[in-house]
């Protein structure tokens, strides 16, 4: 079978824009945040150079109201834009300290939406639970360097959330130590989740049920000499 | 006709400013919109056709979707079978989807709320077969994610459907999920012109599928 969803028949549907949210805009540290995603997003080795010294800004700079920034942003960004959300919580893993540890713990334990059988394979639950499970990737960050915080993520293995959030949780435990710790959370019957290995590539192979023909049609454009696209970022050149 | 609202996410965070600019090549453009079949009828009334290169519009950041499918192996242009699925995924891809529309979906999407399916694929005999994206593909999820989402979509579109509920029963059912799975595996281990962001959340995603949409865990993460 399929993914269930009913659609409506065959006619095409409309789509308009609605102002959009300027979430880094309020203060400083805010701004330094916008700067952090925008280099986690940039596809460079330059890249995350500047994203690591905006992180280290963050660490000694943001006078205490990371958190606090962080925490206004996802007041406004509630249940929509979940890339934004798992890259505050990204950065907040790299640049947070102790106190971030409570907020990660939340965050990772926040209810997901319910499940729909009739909603389709990719819901989004499934992107609430990424927000989840990148929280307890966070936490992993910030325990490795506040090894006092560690403990925090044996508060969401004794919450049994969803399994993915749990098998995470478990996963970082073991890997800071706590893995009898976790064990002893967990009921028997989940046991099993401590001995999830990590895979080589190869391992990750799909059958692709065919072999090569004359099929391929439609070959891609070549990037290079037709790339005719304007950068990202601003050209250096600038007139005096 | 079904009407519906967006409000522009973050273009960073969702990779829309890495890879909107790459899109925005006429022959890329010209491609894809053959080879996945995209009509106007799906694409216009505020969805990008007339608008290719505005990566806060659908059909931009469908292209998105499908420009980190095509390009994203080391060995790109090579799409053998013979190789890994991030060589060849594209070509299945768009020799399984027979037309590829945009659809709302949802009543309206938001920061505060995207709610609801991100594609849906229907296929068999007597039956249109297509592949419909929702407003959650363009705005709730990254452009590696909804590169993840296409192939998924493709292997449906190919006949493949789930045997278990909204799950694959095993890894060895040779399903979406694994071929979704292997696809983001992949991109992250190796693939090129990408960021840290778009690597992490494919890491995450794939071992979230393999934690939660096989019936039978297959014992491994990525």
């Amino acid at each position: 079978m399929t993914c269930e969803k009913q659609t409506p028949g065959g006619e095409s549907d409309s789509l308009e824009v609605k102002a959009a949210v300027r979430p880094f805009d309020k203060s400083a540290t805010a701004w330094l945040l916008g700067q952090a995603v925008r280099y986690l997003n940039t596809a460079s080795k330059e890249a995350e150079f500047e994203y690591s010294r905006v992180v280290e800004v963050l660490r000694r700079c943001s006078g205490g109201d990371l958190l606090e920034t962080v925490n206004g942003i996802f007041h406004q960004v509630k249940g929509g834009d979940s890339s934004l959300r798992w890259n505050l919580l990204h950065i907040l893993g790299d640049a947070g300290d102790e106190n971030a540890a409570n907020y990660l713990v939340g965050a990772a334990l926040k209810p997901l939406p319910e499940k729909q059988d009739d909603e389709g394979c990719e819901t989004d639950r499934d992107m609430e639970m990424l927000v989840s499970t990148g929280a307890v990737h966070a936490l992993h960050r910030v325990a490795t360097r506040q090894p006092q915080a560690a403990e925090h993520v044996l508060k969401i293995v004794s919450e049994r959330p969803a399994r993915p959030i749990l098998i995470e949780a478990v996963k970082v435990a073991v890997e800071l130590g706590l893995g009898e710790k976790a064990q002893d959370l967990l009921p028997k019957e989940d046991h099993w989740i401590l001995g999830i290995r990590r895979a080589r590539p190869q391992e990750f192979f799909a059958e692709p049920e065919r072999e090569d023909g004359k099929e391929r049609g439609f070959t891609p454009p070549k990037s290079g000499p037709l790339y005719t696209a304007p950068g990202v970022l601003c050209c250096k050149a600038r007139e005096d | 006709m079904a009407s519906c609202t967006y409000s522009v996410p973050n273009l960073d965070s969702s990779g829309d400013n890495l890879y909107g600019p790459r899109i925005c090549w006429q022959a890329f453009v010209d491609w894809a919109w053959d080879a996945f079949d995209f009509d106007e009828d799906d694409w216009d009334e505020g969805f990008g056709y007339d608008d290719v290169c505005n990566n806060t519009k659908p059909l931009s950041r469908a292209l998105s979707g499908i420009f980190c499918l095509t390009y994203s192996s080391p060995r790109f242009p090579n799409e053998s079978y013979g190789g890994n699925i991030l060589e060849w995924g594209c070509r299945f891809a768009r020799n399984a989807i027979d037309e590829l529309d945009a659809r709302c979906g949802t009543s309206s999407c938001t920061p505060g709320s995207c709610p609801g399916s991100i594609a849906y694929t229907q296929w068999g005999p007597f039956t249109d077969d297509l592949t419909r994206l929702y407003l959650p593909f363009f705005y709730n999820q990254g452009v590696s994610l909804r590169a993840g989402t296409i192939l998924h979509e493709a292997r449906h579109a190919d006949g493949k459907g789930h045997d278990s509920g909204n799950n694959d029963s095993s890894w060895g059912y040779n399903g979406a999920w694994r071929w979704q799975v292997c696809w983001l595996a992949w991109f992250a281990f190796e693939g090129t012109s990408t960021s840290v962001a778009m690597r992490t959340q494919a890491t995450q995603r794939a071992n979230n599928i393999i934690n939660n949409n096989f019936t039978t865990h297959p014992g491994f993460n990525v």
